[in-house]
């Protein structure tokens, strides 16, 4: 019995580790010709998680963007990747306040397509997510769930 | 009649008088309050494509101008989609709206590349940009905020309506509704008959 405790313990133990959701993740319609696109999304985590890397196969490479909007004005800088860290709670990559940047598209992304991003957890652990290209304007859809571990 | 009497009336025409003038003052205008002239823009010449292009040619047209860069992750291509938008609901009336597009990104939007992802918004997106000299310049005039260094940019993100002589008379945030652009831009269009 306790043997038994012990083990369901080390499974929900692992299983809580592993609490990274990602919900809404969704690209902004952009032309052809754009050689960069940002992906928004929420994350929950059930505890810091640090990324250890970040791929698309649309993008030769994929980053980590902040932004701030003070009075008007928008600041983007890059964070380096040694700061890819996902604290326990909620992170918000929304329109002004942050984002992942698809750099150097290897291909142009449409209205209705479902872009592939893996991110790779510190653990080993890879996070994929399936971010819908849609118009900017209209309302967000129904929450859509992509919380897949491999 | 009484004096009671005379002030009970005197009373009575004061309230009445009050809930009149409340009344007044809340009934909703039919008319929309004009436009203020803002102390913003002037007449300015930058790069469109292979030629340059001058707001004078503009003249008679309401604008709507906004500045950003192609490589801008969500506010820009929002701001071109917000265009996009305004002349769909504008329907015939799109024809006296010039919306422009002023990159302030010279290095990485080429006049060809802006041209280009303008176009996917709407043909009639006038898209520009110019030397950094000639950027600042207009940046000024509008009191518009940018900084460019490699992936760190800033820049303030605005759209102004101009009126047919080139006036700025509305200055929308990055929350203000289609709805709201093309109520402007019919004011103006109204104000000009």
């Amino acid at each position: 019995m306790k043997y038994a405790i012990v083990v369901i313990s080390l499974v929900l133990s692992a299983w809580a580790q592993a609490g990274v959701q990602v919900l809404q993740a969704w690209i902004p319609e952009l032309p052809p010709v754009a050689k960069q696109a940002a992906v928004f999304a929420e994350l929950h985590s059930d505890e810091p998680v640090r990324i250890s890397a970040m791929n698309s196969p649309v993008a030769e490479q994929v980053v980590w963007h902040d932004m701030m909007n003070h009075a008007g004005q928008l600041h983007m800088m890059a964070r380096a990747p040694a700061d890819w860290q996902l604290p326990a709670g909620k992170t918000v990559w929304a329109s002004g306040q942050g984002h992942l940047m698809l750099v150097h598209l290897k291909q142009p992304l449409r209205v209705g397509d479902a872009v592939p991003i893996t991110l790779t957890l510190a653990n080993g652990q890879q996070l994929q997510i399936n971010a819908q290209v849609r118009s900017s304007l209209r309302p967000a859809p129904e929450m859509s769930h992509h919380h897949h571990h491999e | 009649m009484s004096r009671v009497k005379r002030l009970r009336v005197a009373i009575l025409a004061a309230l009445l008088l009050s809930a009149l003038l409340i009344a007044w003052s809340q009934w909703p205008s039919t008319a929309a309050k004009p436009l203020p002239v803002l102390p913003l823009g002037d007449v300015f010449e930058l790069q469109r494509g292979e030629a340059q292009w001058s707001s004078q040619s503009a003249t008679g047209q309401v604008m709507l101008v906004n500045f950003g860069y192609t490589h801008c992750p969500d506010i820009c291509p929002m701001t071109l989609a917000k265009f996009r938008a305004v002349e769909t609901a504008l329907g015939e009336q799109a024809k006296s709206l010039v919306p422009v597009f002023i990159s302030i990104d010279p290095v990485r939007d080429t006049p060809a590349h802006l041209q280009q992802y303008a176009a996917y918004f709407s043909p009639h997106i006038v898209a520009l940009t110019g030397t950094e000299s000639e950027l600042a310049a207009v940046a000024k005039q509008f009191a518009a905020y940018y900084s460019v260094a490699g992936d760190e940019v800033s820049h303030s993100d605005y759209i102004y309506l101009l009126d047919q002589q080139g006036r700025a008379r509305v200055l929308y945030d990055q929350q203000a509704s289609v709805d709201a652009m093309v109520a402007g831009v019919q004011q103006l269009l109204q104000e000009a008959l």
